[in-house]
C-alpha cells in the first residue's frame, strides 16, 4: 500500500514553483521541495510527462501504472480531496506501460535518486530507516 | 476498476482512497483548503467506481479526518475495506510523540471506531514505530484487537535498526523473516510475528523512495 505515490503531487507536473503553493501548504517544509531538490527533482516529472504524452495520459496515470506494474500485490493509496483527481487517477489501472517505458522511468528516477529526504530532520525521526 | 489481492486473500481494489487530504483545516494541508462536501462526493464517486479501500488515520486532522470518512461511508460500509492508524501521543490536538503502548493500542481504537461508525476495521495500522515500548506489547495489543473483534489485520511499519536493537527478548522468542516485496527489489527484513492466530502484514515505504 505505497502512500504519497504522486510524491505529494509532485509528479503530476501542476507545481513547478513553490509559489504555486499556499503559505500553510505542507509542502513547503518538505525538502523535496526545497531549491536545488525542487529542481533536480522537476527533471523526473518531465520525464513522467513523456511517457504521458506517448499514452494521451496523464502523469498521475503514468506514476500510478508504473507502480502497478511493480507486483500485483501493490496498491497505491493517492489522497483526493476532489472526485477530477480521482476520476483520473481511478483510471490508471487501464494504462500498460510497456518495457520501453518502465526503462525510461527506471533510468530517470533509479531508486535513492531523488534529491531531498522524505520528511524534515524531526518527521525522519519518527520513521528510524 | 481491477482488483488485487493482499496477503492471502484480502481483495481491493487496485487503486484506493488516501483520505488524508479531505478534512478542512486539518493539520497536513495539500494546495486549496479541501471542501468537505466535495470531499464527501469524491468517496462517493469512488464507491460508484468500484473503489473499496479507504485509508484514514487518527491523526489526519486529528481526529476529524475518520469523522468525515465515517459520514461519507455512513450505509456504505458493506463491501468496503477500511484501514486507519494508531501510535501518536496527543495533548488536545498537538501531537507530542508516538505511543505504541498496548495501553494506547486499546484506547485509541475506540475512538477510531465511533469516528467511522463503524464496529471493525478492515486494516490497523501503527502509523509509527514506538521504540521506547517492545514491539511483543504493541503486537500483543493489536492482536487482542482482532479477537475482539475491532479490527481484522494488524499493519506494522519497517522497524529501523534502533527499534529492532530494542526487544532483545522479543527477538530470541519470535524471529522469523519476512519477506517485502517493494518496488522491482524483495527487501528482506527481520520481522515479529503477532500471536499465531492473528494476521499481520508490514507496510512499505513511499515509492517515490523507489524510484522518483
Amino acid at each position: 500500500m505505497p502512500y504519497s505515490p504522486l510524491g505529494r503531487g509532485f509528479l503530476t507536473g501542476s507545481i513547478r514553483s513553490l509559489d504555486d503553493l499556499p503559505d500553510n501548504d505542507w509542502r513547503r517544509q518538505d525538502p523535496r521541495y526545497q531549491g536545488e531538490n525542487f529542481a533536480t527533482n522537476l527533471k523526473l516529472v518531465d520525464i513522467v510527462g513523456e511517457v504521458a504524452l506517448k499514452h494521451a495520459a496523464s502523469n498521475a496515470q503514468i506514476a500510478l501504472a508504473w507502480l502497478l506494474a511493480q507486483g500485483d500485490d501493490i496498491v497505491p493509496i493517492p489522497g483526493f480531496k476532489r472526485r477530477a483527481t480521482l476520476e483520473d487517477s481511478a483510471k490508471a489501472a487501464d494504462v500498460t506501460l510497456d518495457q520501453d517505458d518502465l526503462e525510461k522511468l527506471e533510468k530517470a528516477a533509479p531508486r535513492g535518486g531523488t534529491a531531498g529526504p522524505r520528511y524534515g530532520e524531526r518527521g525522519m525521526k519518527m520513521v528510524r530507516l | 476498476m481491477q482488483y488485487r489481492t493482499l496477503g492471502k486473500d484480502l481483495k481491493v481494489s487496485a487503486i484506493g482512497v488516501g483520505c488524508m487530504p479531505m478534512v478542512k483545516g486539518g493539520n497536513i494541508t495539500y494546495g486549496d483548503d479541501a471542501d468537505p462536501d466535495e470531499a464527501i462526493k469524491t468517496i462517493h464517486r469512488a464507491i460508484d467506481l468500484g473503489i473499496t479501500f479507504l485509508d484514514t488515520a487518527q491523526i489526519y486532522g486529528p481526529f476529524s479526518n475518520e469523522e468525515l470518512v465515517g459520514e461519507a461511508i455512513k450505509g456504505k460500509r458493506d463491501g468496503l475495506v477500511i484501514a486507519s492508524k494508531f501510535g501518536f501521543k496527543f495533548d488536545g490536538g498537538d501531537i507530542v510523540g508516538v505511543d505504541g503502548s498496548a495501553a494506547n493500542a486499546k484506547s485509541a481504537v475506540e475512538g477510531t471506531l465511533k469516528r467511522l461508525g463503524i464496529d471493525c476495521l478492515d486494516l490497523y495500522y501503527q502509523h509509527r514505530v514506538d521504540p521506547a515500548v517492545p514491539i511483543e506489547e504493541t503486537v500483543g495489543a493489536m492482536a487482542d484487537l482482532i479477537t475482539e473483534g475491532k479490527s481484522s489485520i494488524s499493519v506494522y511499519p519497517k522497524p529501523g535498526p534502533k527499534h529492532c536493537a530494542v526487544p532483545l527478548r522479543s527477538r530470541r522468542s519470535l524471529p522469523c523473516k519476512a519477506n517485502i516485496r517493494f518496488g522491482s527489489a524483495k527487501l528482506k527484513t527481520k520481522f515479529y510475528p503477532p500471536a499465531a492466530n492473528s494476521t499481520s502484514a508490514l507496510c512499505p515505504i513511499p515509492p517515490w523512495d523507489a524510484a522518483f
